[in-house]
Order: C-alpha cells, then sequence, then structure tokens
C-alpha cells in the first residue's frame, strides 16, 4: 500500500515536470507590417504636401507564438515628422491584427524633399539567471516625399459660421410663413377684396 | 316574395360556389365542360433549354480595387475581388467556368485563384467574386491583377490587367532558441563557443535583406560592477573544427550590428534546403582577464535582441 502510494506520487510530480517542460515556449516570434517602406528588395514611400496629416497604421502581428508580447516602439529618426501615439503596445499570442497608429504632421513651412522616418519595434523579454536571452526586433524606415504644394485645411471657424448661417435661413425661411398662414386665417375676405381692388 | 327572395338566393349562392370550385385556368365555364366531356389529354407546359451563342466576344469591364494587402506571418493571405462580364449576346452567352484570375509581378511567381458568379447585374452583364492567396514570402510591392474569362459562341479570352495593388512589407521572424548559454569559461582563455547555437532565423515574413545584432554587456549576478562587456563577443555564420565564428562580426553595447553577409533569404520554409532561414553561432574570442567567479547573464543589463 505504502508503495503504491509512492508510486503514484512519482507519476503525479513527473505528470507536473513534463507539464512545466512543455510550457516553456523555446521560441521567440514578432512581426511588422508596414504600408511603406524603403528597403528590402523594393520600395513604397509615402508622398504628402505641407500642411497635410496623416494617420498611418503599422500592423504588428505574433502568429506563430501563444505568449503574448510587449513590445516597446521609438522613433529613431524623423521625430519632426512623425509621433507616436503610445510606445508600449501588448501584442496577443496568436494574433495578427495589432494595429500601431503613427502620425504624420508636415509643417506648412516645411522645405519640400526626401525626409526619412525609421521606428524601432523591440519585444521586451525578461533576462534569464546564467544565459543570454534573446529578444527580436523590427526597424520600420520608409521615406515622406514631401511636396511644393501648401494644403490649406478649412477654417473650423468658417465652417461653423457656415452652417449656423443655414440654420438661420432656414428659421427665417419658417417663421415668414407662418406669418403669412396667420394673417390669411385671420383676415381672408380683407386680402381677397385687396386683390379684386387691385385688378379694378 | 319570399319564394323568389329565395330562388334568388340559391342562384347567387350557386353562383359564388361555381366561382370558387372551378379551376381558374379555365376561359369559362363551357370551355370546362368542353375538356371534361372530351376526355382528349390536356396540354402541358414543356420546359426548353435554348443556349443562345452569340458571336460578339466576352469584355472585362470592371476589376474592383484591393486596398494595400498585409501578408500574414508563415501562412497565405486570401484577397478578394470582384469583376464584371459583359457579353452584347447577353448574360447567357457569359462561360462562368472560364473567369479566373492572377496576380503578377516580375520574376515572382504568379499567384492564381478562381471566380464564381455572384449575380447578373443586368441583361448583359454579370458580376463575379474572384479569390487569389498571396503567400509570406511574396515579394513586397505592386502586384498587377490579371482577370480572364471567356464567352460559349465566340470564344476568345478576354483579359483585363488595368488594376493593381500593394503588398505591404512584412518583416517577421521566428527565433530559437531563446536563450545563448556557455560552458564554464576563466579568465584569458580564447575562442570560447557557445554551447547551445546556433540561433536559427526563420523569415516568416518578405523581407529580403541583412540581419542585425544588438547586444548588452552581461553583468555579474553577484556583483554587477564585474561585466563582460558586449564588444568580447563575436558573430559568425558557420561553426567548425577552426571556430570560424571567432573571426566574426565583433557585437558592441546597445549599438545595432549588421552581421556581415547575413541575409533573411525570403522563401518558403517548408520547402527546406534553407530557404527563409540564417544561422547564427557566437564566441568569446579573449575572454577578459579581470573578471570574478560569478555568473554573468543579461539579467540585469536587458536582452540582446535579434532583427531586420
Amino acid at each position: 500500500m505504502e508503495k503504491m502510494k509512492k508510486e503514484t506520487k512519482v507519476f503525479l510530480l513527473s505528470l507536473v515536470i513534463a507539464f512545466f517542460l512543455l510550457s516553456i515556449n523555446p521560441i521567440k516570434a514578432f512581426g511588422v507590417s508596414s504600408p511603406y517602406w524603403n528597403d528590402g528588395d523594393s520600395e513604397n514611400p509615402l508622398y504628402m504636401s505641407r500642411g497635410e496629416e496623416k494617420i498611418i497604421e503599422i500592423n504588428l502581428q505574433n502568429r506563430e507564438s501563444n505568449e503574448d508580447e510587449t513590445v516597446k516602439a521609438e522613433i529613431v529618426e524623423g521625430q519632426e515628422i512623425a509621433k507616436l501615439k503610445k510606445d508600449i503596445v501588448v501584442v496577443k499570442g496568436n494574433s495578427i491584427d495589432t494595429k500601431f497608429p503613427v502620425e504624420i504632421k508636415i509643417p506648412k513651412n516645411f522645405t519640400p524633399g526626401n525626409y526619412k522616418v525609421k521606428i524601432i519595434f523591440k519585444t521586451i523579454t525578461p533576462g534569464e539567471s546564467g544565459a543570454v536571452k534573446m529578444g527580436v526586433g523590427m526597424k520600420v524606415s520608409f521615406d515622406v516625399i514631401v511636396g511644393e504644394k501648401i494644403l490649406e485645411k478649412p477654417s473650423k471657424i468658417k465652417k461653423e459660421f457656415f452652417y449656423i448661417l443655414i440654420i438661420l435661413v432656414i428659421v427665417l425661411l419658417i417663421i415668414i410663413l407662418m406669418i403669412k398662414k396667420f394673417f390669411v386665417r385671420k383676415n381672408p375676405s380683407k386680402i381677397l377684396t385687396k386683390t379684386k381692388k387691385q385688378k379694378k | 316574395m319570399g319564394v323568389k327572395k329565395s330562388l334568388i338566393l340559391t342562384i347567387l349562392i350557386l353562383l359564388i360556389l361555381s366561382v370558387i370550385i372551378l379551376p381558374k385556368v379555365n376561359a369559362g365555364i363551357l370551355d370546362f365542360i368542353k375538356k371534361t366531356i372530351t376526355g382528349k389529354a390536356s396540354s402541358r407546359p414543356t420546359n426548353i433549354t435554348i443556349t443562345i451563342s452569340g458571336t460578339n466576344p466576352a469584355k472585362i469591364t470592371y476589376v474592383s480595387p484591393i486596398s494595400a494587402v498585409d501578408p500574414t506571418e508563415a501562412t497565405y493571405k486570401s484577397v478578394t475581388f470582384y469583376i464584371t462580364a459583359y457579353d452584347e449576346d447577353g448574360v447567357a452567352d457569359l462561360n462562368d467556368s472560364s473567369f479566373r484570375a492572377e496576380f503578377n509581378n516580375s520574376n515572382e511567381p504568379r499567384r492564381s485563384g478562381s471566380c464564381t458568379l455572384v449575380n447578373d447585374i443586368n441583361a448583359k452583364s454579370a458580376n463575379y467574386s474572384c479569390t487569389v492567396n498571396m503567400w509570406y514570402w511574396d515579394k513586397s510591392g505592386v502586384w498587377t491583377i490579371n482577370a480572364s474569362g471567356t464567352d460559349l459562341g465566340n470564344k476568345s479570352i478576354a483579359t483585363n490587367t488595368s488594376t493593381t495593388f500593394t503588398y505591404n512589407q512584412l518583416k517577421a521572424m521566428v527565433i530559437s532558441p531563446t536563450t545563448l548559454t556557455w560552458p564554464a569559461i576563466s579568465p584569458n582563455s580564447t575562442n570560447q563557443t557557445s554551447d547551445n547555437d546556433p540561433t536559427l532565423i526563420n523569415n516568416t515574413g518578405n523581407y529580403n535583406g541583412t540581419i542585425d545584432v544588438t547586444a548588452i554587456n552581461l553583468l555579474g549576478e553577484s556583483d554587477p560592477l564585474y561585466i563582460i562587456y558586449a564588444a568580447n563577443f563575436t558573430v559568425g555564420l558557420t561553426t567548425g573544427a577552426q571556430n570560424p565564428e571567432c573571426a566574426g562580426q565583433a557585437l558592441a553595447n546597445n549599438t545595432l550590428v549588421t552581421i556581415t553577409n547575413s541575409i533573411s533569404n525570403r522563401g518558403n520554409l517548408s520547402a527546406g534546403g534553407g530557404a527563409g532561414q540564417e544561422e547564427f553561432y557566437y564566441c568569446i574570442p579573449r575572454v577578459p582577464s579581470n573578471l570574478s567567479s560569478q555568473t554573468y547573464s543579461t539579467t540585469l543589463g536587458g536582452s540582446w535582441t535579434i532583427g531586420y
């Protein structure tokens, strides 16, 4: 009986160890897909006008791993035109669609030309005693070609004024119609005689 | 009076009943009687299929635009779009099963897919849905959509290559193992190679270019004042009896170092033969002399990074 108990304990312990070993993830995976790029075997620059603002979305993927990845983003080139909305993002395990927005803003007084933007995405990997821990990092690098044209943004005040003007005209029209209706109801004969007199 | 009234009522009821009971297809009561009395077999409607094969060729008049497509790590991405086929001889002349689509990019293997009929837009135009699978290693850039199909009468192939789409860049990798270890080393010893390398780098995207390593100094776990500097490590692409990795690229602390001659080598990982794969081997050509006896690791300084 005692021997059987001992054997069961050993079996359970080996099961726990086996589960622990299996749960250790021996791989590290991460991917970044960008709509604009300037390295590799092709390129796709972003064309913009002066005064233009745009938010581009970079797609972070972690399809090959079951573990969530915490990723840190940093702009290393092009800070004068590119801005991150956040710099830390969690990319869920087995996911392919974590959108990471990057704001590109070209000032009106910017000199037309070719500007570079480089953003580095690195997985935050906790260290491990007695070893060199490896993480994965990707750099997204693309050209922003700024043209001569200056984009005039419609003024917000002008827009609001235009809407108020339309509402005022509609209200005025309704009031005129109501007044007219009121007078016709109150004294229809007067209007009739008046028209008859006019005819004469 | 009462008899008259009941007579009129009976006639009315009979009339109503005759209207309800008599089949509606008969032209009248007499017609109905004639047919039942003669016993002639009633005429039956017959379905006749007429295939209209015209002489006018089919045309593909519209290919719906495809917004930029993000590849998916280590698998394919199904790209769906719509085409409109037109035939002056009518939609019945369009050969539905002949419509197909291809994506082309110079020097790249073309990607093919099929199209299925969605609906007839009008008497002469029909709408087809087409799906083509793009693979993770397919080249980033502009791809041309080539939609084609024929009709039953003219049989000449109609094509439309007027539309293109952008296949975005995907920089992605899977590395293993995720830690590097060395056997016990002593100060001043030379050519100390890692005992669990190489790091296998699988390219699960479509980037084609060099690979970088950003190393961090290894601090002593008990006394962090003792350091094995990142510059003491080298990375090579091969190993062997002469430890060629020890003459490889020297690393630098917190600096992105491009490993010379490394290549992400985009390709089908399942095909084997090294497509989409690279290997890194590590060495400490000379262990610093001023080290205390303890464990050194990235626990305090931070992990190393492999990337594109």
